[in-house]
């Protein structure tokens, strides 16, 4: 195996850089460029692709196939993937279930789940929110109850990414009522071939099909799909985001959209004029800039950090997350305007990510922006509200 | 993502000295002259100084971690523009000078802003002509932090070949305009009609614009300090003001106040690192990051100072409350060097298009 801990930082972006080059079709970077919603075959095969060399899932351990990079590795990987136009990999297994799986699956689900979600064999969704458990993630009240060597649960799920796809949900559901909301939820691992479920697609404002709601009715589980002991899912839950703390900062989307308003404002004439040129257009932008240099130097403070195993009393991974993602909004706006009237028609996902329409209107550099300025609303609300990362950054303040 | 984040051993000794000596000695009455003895035996003058010119061989990092504790004081003594700018122009083009400087013997100030400036370092309008075997320069410089504790200003001036060129005029034989900033920091004008001046260098742009680049980030620190202590006044407060029968830190709409505050702090510390960070390096992004740096934190400066004011009510503009003093100094840092907004216009010149 390569030893990657011997590289620097440039010899490890140049690999990454030239894995890239050798592996990713460009026409599949071109519509990924596009930054519409994921698109599953393209997923799975650079999943596989990812696979083949140990890079699909950079955070686990390394007996369980884990590259062992360092934090900085990762984010530099992140970055250029993002960048190229690579398939975004789907969270939900490779970052988000795989590791719990690793840390306290039984050695039947090791044995069973890590191979499959390595490779992207099997897509997973997270069945977490529900409709009055939202920020307020504990209230949640989908039911498991034990029936011999069974769970049978009942209750709904919603703002369910990617589930309309995925073959299995990992699952926060309540085992108890008693004590303190934290401590009657547990960990639940679903095939959603089981009988009982039904999953209904909810589309977003920008016309496109991620989110879903899934509802269970009686839905019978097999108790060895439970994840460490009952009740004790929510810390399981808690470990699972603490890991990937930095990994909301966004940064990698900023730095695309900066890139993709600087060529969009070339093409743009304003009576003539290239929009790039407008002095009010590129102090605007400048501004954007600035802030998102800073913020990527309190990433690479916060990652310095923690590879120093200094973890701050600050609520850094709270401040990563606000100033992340309503700088991905704020650059959504510039890039949407820089567009002019090109940027008005509704270019659909589905006319426009595979294929292109006879005679479309608009230009070609603008499909795909209105979709994500319209969907990134959903940014500054799920994973916590920035609301609550307020009160969280607050709360800690405050106490300290 | 090489970016030097956490500070070495010494660097840490330097942090507590400095936090030490805010603590015990800045509000002690001392004159600025006789703190500046103090920096001297500390050797804070000296910490960016190479070895062989009798100094410690450290960098602008050194000279960042002092300033941002005696931004937290807010110490009038003119720091960094002493013991950065005006040393590292001198490291470039008289480097024999610097010994003197980091001793505290001599005390030069860089005159180097004039009004409609506009934070383009190579604009300037005071000339320089030839007179026998001298110079004598013409134009006012403003706003030079200080000003009445100079032994010498270190002017730039347009010479008759067009070039910018670096010439020293001694304190004593110039006129100096003093007056107070609106923070009460002493400053000045050097108002120079044919005044004799003598040649450090007849071209000195590149040497002005690495010096300015490092006022840029140091000063950035200085600000950084400042805006630390209107945040933690402003968290303190928050936690012991009781209005409606409890603490107004239970607020929800002034916790994510503090929040934003906060955001904005760090956001403005982390640029101050990759500043110095460009600094170091010395590559073709120096001068604009120095740039994002000034206008990132000038207005987070504004922001935190401001906020610090309004969420102390009325008590924060108030003389008495230490408050607005940091939120004063904030705004005059926000407004050198051509303001924040020109600062934005300089970095979209340099920008990748």
């Amino acid at each position: 195996m390569t030893d990657y801990s011997k590289m620097s930082e440039d010899q490890f972006r140049q690999m990454v850089r030239d894995f890239i080059s050798e592996n990713l079709p460009p026409e599949m970077a071109a519509r990924w460029k596009k930054m519409y919603h994921p698109y599953k075959p393209d997923v799975v095969w650079w999943t596989s692709k990812l696979n083949e060399v140990g890079w699909s899932v950079p955070g686990w351990p390394v007996e369980y196939g884990g590259p062992d990079w360092t934090i900085a590795q990762r984010h530099i990987f992140e970055e250029e993937v993002f960048l190229a136009g690579c398939p975004a990999l789907s969270p939900q297994g490779l970052t988000l279930v795989g590791p719990v799986i690793c840390h306290y699956g039984t050695p039947e689900q090791k044995d069973f789940h890590l191979p499959k979600i390595r490779s992207g064999e099997i897509m997973w969704a997270q069945g977490f929110s529900e409709p009055n458990a939202g920020s307020d993630l504990a209230a949640l009240q989908c039911r498991a109850v034990r029936d011999g060597d069974e769970y049978v649960v009942n209750g709904q799920k919603i703002w369910t990414s990617e589930a309309h796809y995925s073959e299995w949900v990992f699952m926060l559901v309540r085992t108890s009522t008693e004590g303190k909301k934290q401590a009657g939820i547990s960990f639940l691992l679903i095939d959603l071939d089981t009988p009982g479920i039904t999953i209904r697609p909810i589309i977003s404002i920008d016309g496109g099909h991620e989110l879903n709601e899934v509802f269970f009715e009686d839905v019978r589980v097999p108790a060895s799909n439970l994840v460490g002991e009952e009740n004790k899912g929510w810390t399981y839950a808690k470990e699972l985001l603490a890991e990937e703390r930095t990994f909301s900062a966004e940064v990698k989307r900023h730095k695309g959209q900066l890139r993709r308003i600087k060529n969009i404002a070339r093409e743009t004439k304003i009576r003539g004029r290239p929009l790039i040129e407008d002095p009010h257009f590129q102090r605007r932008l400048a501004q954007l800039e600035i802030e998102v240099l800073a913020h990527e130097a309190t990433l690479w403070r916060v990652v310095a950090e923690e590879e120093a195993g200094i973890l701050g009393a600050a609520p850094t991974p709270s401040i990563l997350k606000v100033r992340g993602t309503e700088l991905v909004q704020r650059l959504g706006a510039l890039m949407i305007e820089a567009l002019e009237e090109a940027g008005l028609p509704y270019y659909a996902e589905h006319d426009y990510f595979l294929t292109e329409p006879a005679d479309p209107p608009g230009r070609p550099d603008a499909y795909g922006v209105s979709s994500d300025f319209m969907f990134r609303r959903s940014l500054t609300i799920y994973g916590g509200s920035n609301e609550v990362q307020r009160n969280i950054i607050a709360g800690q303040l405050l106490r300290n | 993502m090489g970016m030097k984040v956490l500070p070495t051993e010494e660097q840490v000794m330097f942090r507590d000295a400095a936090a030490r000596w805010v603590e015990q000695e800045a509000g002690s009455g001392a004159d600025m002259a006789a703190q500046w003895g103090q920096f001297a035996e500390l050797g804070w003058l000296m910490v960016a100084i190479p070895e062989d010119q009798g100094g410690l061989d450290g960098n602008v990092y050194d000279n960042a971690i002092i300033a941002e504790e005696l931004g937290k004081g807010l110490v009038a003594a003119p720091y960094v523009g002493v013991a950065v700018t005006a040393t590292q122009l001198l490291l470039a083009l008289a480097p024999e000078r610097a010994e003197a400087v980091a001793s505290g013997e001599e005390i030069p100030l860089v005159a180097h802003v004039e009004a409609g400036q506009g934070g383009d370092p190579s604009w300037v309008e005071t000339t320089a002509t030839q007179a026998g075997d001298g110079w004598s320069l013409t134009g006012t410089k403003t706003a030079i932090i200080g000003a009445p504790l100079a032994t010498s200003f270190l002017v730039s001036a347009r010479t008759p070949d067009g070039k910018i060129g670096l010439f020293e005029v001694a304190a004593d034989a110039a006129k100096v305009r003093e007056y107070l900033l609106f923070d009460m920091r002493p400053a000045g004008d050097l108002v120079l009609d044919a005044t004799p001046a003598t040649l450090i260098s007849s071209d000195a742009l590149s040497a002005i614009e690495f010096a300015l680049d490092c006022e840029h980030v140091v000063e950035s620190a200085e600000a950084v300090g400042v805006m630390q202590t209107a945040f933690d006044l402003t968290k303190d407060y928050l936690n012991t003001r009781q209005q409606y029968g409890q603490l107004i830190g239970q607020f929800q709409a002034l916790q994510h106040r503090l929040a934003d505050m906060f955001i904005e702090l760090e956001q403005a510390r982390s640029v101050v690192l990759r500043g110095l960070d460009a600094l170091v390096r010395n590559g073709p992004d120096r001068s604009a990051m120095a740039a994002a740096c000034r206008v990132k934190v000038a207005q987070a400066g504004h922001f935190v100072g401001a906020q610090g004011i309004q969420l102390h009510g009325g008590i924060g503009v108030t003389e008495e409350y230490p408050v607005g003093h940091h939120f004063r100094q904030l705004i005059a840092f926000e407004m050198r060097h051509g303001g924040a907004g020109a600062q934005v216009e300089r970095y979209a010149s340099m920008m990748e298009l």
